[in-house]
């Protein structure tokens, strides 16, 4: 089956991208296929490349990395979110004249129509949200 | 049959009882992240008389039992005052796969 | 399974049959952007063609209140994003009746073009809906 996931939450401080994370690995363990991860809301913040955790705590942004790279799976921030929250890549920091740019390798910017795309093309969508 | 997932202490938040309110019979609830708190809801006995008349099946994702401290309730039913079923990761995208849609109340 | 890389949005394809896509807006405005990215996402939906359907519920609801003036929290008016929605075709706008009696709201507070459903008539969209986005 056809999987896509959206995540909503910021890693660190909401469990929602971990449970995501864990969820998504269960799915590619099952047998399953993801068609997209879909970064939106907080979620955005995931696809930083600049967090960074102490030695002993898991690396979310590098754990999504590796999932991402070893499945080659479709993963898109929606730029609308990231841009608002400071997640950004190198053609947005030279189009808006930024200093530096953070999004992580794999992942692309994108808008709202890859959610609705994956809305449309997968057997299953789960969203992963945190607001409190 | 939709698969509602919650996320939310029912002590904290209404997102259980916002859930519960919605779902129909046959429906199952999957009590994920803050949501395993539920497992031993007290604070609302009419709530908890009612949800449990209902026809709905209820689970509870296993790691976020053993984070907290909660693996007790699950070996004491008198404790369990919303009995669910304890599942892995695996288990819940089996549910995914099994319901028609996912609504996910946070 | 092909990962697509469109440059701008995707068109609903041909080849699978055009699905009702159900927006849940659970969340009051200004608060937190939730709300907000919610409709930017009908929004989207709309100008590409999507079917899609927005439901109001729990404190969704403030949502569609009339009369909003964010401008003395220097915010955009969700309201005026609320109505846009007709100018993009979407036009499925539901309201659940018992969110509103709980919040002592009654039709006449709330935008005119939504429809106010009863919770039962809740369960059955749920179950035509082919894809639930959870907001």
């Amino acid at each position: 089956m056809k999987f896509s996931i959206v995540i909503l939450g910021a890693p660190y401080t909401d469990q929602a991208a971990e449970t995501a994370y864990r969820f998504a690995a269960a799915t590619l363990a099952r047998g399953h296929s993801i068609y997209r991860l879909f970064f939106y809301h907080d979620g955005v913040h995931n696809a930083s490349e600049l967090l960074t955790l102490p030695q002993d705590e898991l690396q979310p942004a590098r754990r999504w990395r590796d999932l991402i790279q070893e499945h080659q799976l479709d993963a898109v921030v929606c730029i609308a979110a990231a841009l608002r929250r400071g997640v950004i890549n190198d053609t947005e920091a030279r189009r808006f004249d930024k200093p530096a740019h953070n999004l992580g390798e794999g992942i692309k910017l994108a808008g709202l129509g890859e959610l609705l795309d994956a809305a449309h093309m997968s057997d299953r969508l789960i969203t992963f949200g945190a607001t409190s | 049959m939709i698969l509602h997932t919650v996320n939310k202490s029912p002590y904290r938040s209404r997102q259980l009882l916002n859930c519960l309110a919605r779902a129909k019979a046959g429906d199952r609830i999957l009590l994920i992240e803050d949501g395993v708190y539920g497992l031993n809801w007290s604070d609302n006995a009419d709530d908890i008389a009612s949800a449990l008349a209902l026809p709905l099946q209820f689970y509870a994702l296993l790691p976020d039992i053993q984070a907290r401290g909660l693996m007790r309730l699950l070996e004491d039913s008198a404790a369990m005052t919303l009995p669910c079923q304890a599942i892995s990761d695996e288990q819940f995208v089996d549910l995914v796969v099994e319901a028609d849609n996912v609504i996910s109340w946070y | 399974m092909t990962n697509t890389t469109h440059s701008g949005g995707p068109e609903p394809t041909d080849t699978s049959p055009e699905k009702n896509i159900l927006l849940l807006c659970r969340s009051a405005p200004y608060g937190g952007a939730l709300a907000r990215e919610t409709l930017e996402t009908a929004l989207a939906a709309g100008a590409m063609g999507y079917s899609v359907s927005l439901l109001f519920l729990d404190e969704g609801v403030w949502q569609l209140l009339d009369n909003q003036k964010p401008i003395a929290i220097h915010t955009k008016n969700h309201q005026a994003m609320l109505g846009a929605l007709p100018l993009y075709e979407v036009d499925k706008l539901f309201v659940e009746r018992s969110s509103l009696t709980q919040r002592q709201l009654n039709k006449r507070d709330i935008n005119p073009g939504v429809t106010v459903l009863d919770t039962t008539e809740i369960k059955g969209l749920f179950q035509s809906s082919d894809c639930i986005l959870s907001f």
